[in-house]
């Protein structure tokens, strides 16, 4: 009898690291799935962004994932790259050149006109003076370098929005931990997409017609309408550099929340986001230009 | 060489140039127009004769009523036709010099950039 308890036990004490080997063998294929789960949806998502893996700066020295990410997050087209664009916009700047001709005859007919003192009832009375002519001609011929500003604007975008970006990289490492993270902006991305590929367009369409619009700005007629095109391109072109801004600081906010919490504080991010976007495209700034200028007449008093 | 010679030539020079530059810019202006190339033609046509002649009626009525003021021994209306007839004279300058400073530099630079 004392033989059999002794064999029970020693089975019993053997099947222990038997079983703990077994749930440790478990336990460790759990392990490598799950793993292998999270590696799955990471390289789809930096699959998303693998054609931009040309940042040679970022890539030495945050690795190509960031480095992608952050090409393709900074991206800011070059319109005139492409012939066709190119050609398009030789023709509207034809076009431009037209109307600042039209301007010069136009106004010195009027002018001669409004000195014969035989149109004052049909056209009111005219400022004459020779320095608001050459201000007109002047603006007419910047309005024709009026690409150049374009270039130059789109060039400042990219910077900012560069160094809006280049403040999280740090954070954003593509490990096992930042998997929420990640998930969670490629939705994000996705959910914004749409204000992007509508400033894509915008950005060809003004690449085109920034010579005409600059030629609009010159007569009293047609500024209203320059002044108000323009307005809403400087705040699409400003969509880019605000929204990675406030996705950014998010990023960071976030790290401080519990791990549980993270998604719906990136899906409340996201819907931030979002609004930001949708605000920068069609929202009201008219208080926000009262606010600065009420400020201004703060500061300046 | 007198002063009004020296002001002759200088006046046919500008003009010569303006005369150059115009028709180079017609060319530039309304040619790549597309198929609008036709109605600004005709436009520009219209608009450059149109305002030579209203050009040339200012100087003639100014002239008419600077006759009638010094006739009718009105010194402020004399003093003030005067004024817009040099303002005249300057205005068509600037718009001479402005045609030509588009047409010689500004166009061919941009021509330059693209």
């Amino acid at each position: 009898m004392k033989r059999v308890y002794a064999i029970l036990f020693f089975l019993l004490f053997f099947s222990y690291p038997v079983l703990a080997a077994d749930y440790s063998a478990t336990d460790v294929g759990a392990g490598m799935v799950s793993a292998g789960i999270g590696q799955f949806f990471k390289d789809q998502i930096n699959g998303m962004y693998s054609s931009f893996q040309n940042n040679t700066a970022i890539n030495s020295q945050f690795g190509t994932a960031r480095g992608a990410l952050y090409t393709v997050i900074t991206y800011v087209p070059d319109p005139y790259a492409d012939p066709t664009i190119k050609s398009i916009f030789l023709n509207y700047r034809a076009l431009s050149i037209f109307f600042v001709v039209l301007f010069i005859i136009g106004e010195f007919m009027n002018r001669n006109l409004a000195r014969m003192k035989v149109s004052e009832n049909v056209f009111g009375n005219r400022d004459l003076s020779t320095s608001k002519f050459v201000g007109g001609v002047a603006m007419c011929f910047l309005g024709l370098f009026a690409n150049f500003i374009f270039m130059f604007a789109l060039q400042v975008i990219r910077v900012l929005s560069q160094f809006a970006m280049s403040n999280v990289l740090d954070s954003i490492a593509p490990s096992p931990d930042n998997l929420i993270l990640y998930v969670m902006m490629a939705i994000c991305d996705f959910t914004v997409f749409i204000f992007f590929i509508i400033r894509f367009f915008i950005i060809y369409a003004v690449a085109v017609l920034c010579t005409v619009l600059a030629v609009l700005l010159v007569p009293e007629s047609s500024r209203d309408f320059a002044k108000k095109s323009i307005d809403h391109i400087v705040r699409i072109l400003l969509l880019q550099p605000v929204a990675i801004f406030f996705t950014c600081l998010g990023i960071l906010v976030m790290k401080n929340l519990p791990v549980a919490l993270q998604p719906f504080g990136y899906i409340g991010l996201t819907v931030f986001v979002f609004l930001v976007c949708l605000y920068m495209l069609i929202g009201d700034f008219e208080f926000i230009k009262k606010g600065g200028k009420v400020l201004a007449k703060v500061i300046a008093a | 060489m007198s002063k009004l010679k020296k002001l002759t030539w200088s006046f046919a020079g500008i003009l010569l140039t303006a005369g150059s530059a115009l028709a180079e810019g017609d060319n530039n202006v309304t040619s790549n127009l597309g198929p609008a190339s036709g109605v600004a033609g005709d436009l520009m046509f219209y608009l450059k004769w149109g305002s030579i002649f209203v050009a040339i009626a200012t100087v003639l009525i100014l002239w008419i009523r600077h006759n009638l003021a010094a006739h009718s021994k009105k010194v402020g209306d004399v003093l003030q036709i005067r004024d817009d007839m040099k303002q005249w004279f300057i205005m068509g300058l600037a718009v001479i010099v402005s045609f030509i400073f588009l047409f010689q530099y500004i166009i061919p630079q941009l021509d330059k950039f693209i």
